[in-house]
């Protein structure tokens, strides 16, 4: 009981803020012109995208030279925990270059900046591109013992995981879970911030509004409809 | 769940990675099991035995309360 009057007492403090925060944002005329900043943004992205190119090819060319030593013993064990992490630093950091070169390229041709930011854009998300292709090759340098698929195999991604053991999935599903609550959130989250941009500045956010709606019908029926029929 | 496969692991002189690579198993997968994190399937518990020739239930042991 006393649990449900808490949850409710901090719901009811969380619709006055939105209430009145909403209210101060209608009164308060703000208009946000992204073409004041569009310049600096793109080169910043830009910048940020080549810095983790470089840094997930660092990881490759690292994971190579490791995976040629001869070790044993601990120093085996230390060499494979470190090549295991900058894998997957590496495939972070490219899957966040191709979002920021596609994030620059929009940038460009939204806000009409100069063709060599769009350019440079296109460019890095094409080696992103190219490089997340690249990384997945590196599992055969690291377990050369294992029956692992190759990146031109029909259906890799189903063939990877079937041949991930118990543990490795144990990992995998610990981290999807989350993953997925946390996407169901922030998207919450976004439809809620892309209607108040669009109330404040006048300038309609409804067609992001219903994309990122879709996302999570089919998102979430996708989860459901795979859980259910099993 | 308890598991002594760390010791066990000592006693014969093996590492983790040599330790998978003999039970088809990830390194990954070894580490988990000896921090305690990961229950093993009874697949990979019996392909553990087998490298160490010991039987299952001397690798790993359950609380009596685990299995009331």
């Amino acid at each position: 009981m006393k649990k449900i009057l808490t949850t409710s007492g901090k719901l009811l403090i969380g619709a006055l803020i939105g209430f009145f925060g909403m209210l101060a944002l209608l009164e308060a005329e703000i208009t946000f012109d992204f073409g004041n900043y569009a310049y600096p943004a793109s080169i910043v992205i830009l910048a940020a995208a080549a810095v983790l190119i470089v840094f997930s090819l660092y990881c490759y060319s690292s994971i190579r030279k490791t995976a040629k030593q001869d070790l044993s013993g601990d120093a085996e064990d230390a060499a494979e925990g470190k090549m295991y992490r900058q894998y997957s630093d590496a495939n972070l950091s490219i899957t966040l270059a191709l979002l920021f070169g596609l994030a620059a390229v929009c940038l460009a041709l939204l806000t009409e900046q100069p063709v060599w930011t769009a350019v440079t854009g296109v460019v890095l998300t094409f080696i992103s591109f190219v490089v997340s292709f690249l990384l997945p090759g590196l599992m055969h340098k690291m377990y050369p013992e294992r029956n692992l698929p190759s990146i031109s195999d029909k259906d890799y991604a189903n063939k990877l995981l079937e041949s991930s053991d118990d543990g490795e999935k144990h990992v995998m599903l610990d981290g999807l879970y989350k993953t997925y609550l946390s996407l169901n959130s922030l998207l919450i989250g976004a439809i809620i911030l892309l209607l108040l941009y669009s109330m404040v500045t006048g300038a309609s956010q409804l067609f992001g509004i219903f994309v990122v709606v879709a996302i999570l019908a089919v998102t979430n029926a996708q989860y459901m409809f795979s859980i259910r029929n099993k | 769940m308890k598991t002594k496969l760390k010791e066990l692991r000592a006693r014969h002189g093996i590492n983790q990675t040599e330790l998978a690579k003999r039970a088809k198993i990830s390194r990954q997968t070894v580490s988990l099991i000896e921090r305690e994190e990961f229950m093993p399937s009874l697949l990979i518990a019996m392909k553990i035995a087998r490298v160490f020739d010991e039987p299952i239930e001397e690798i790993f042991r359950f609380e009596e309360e685990e299995l009331e």
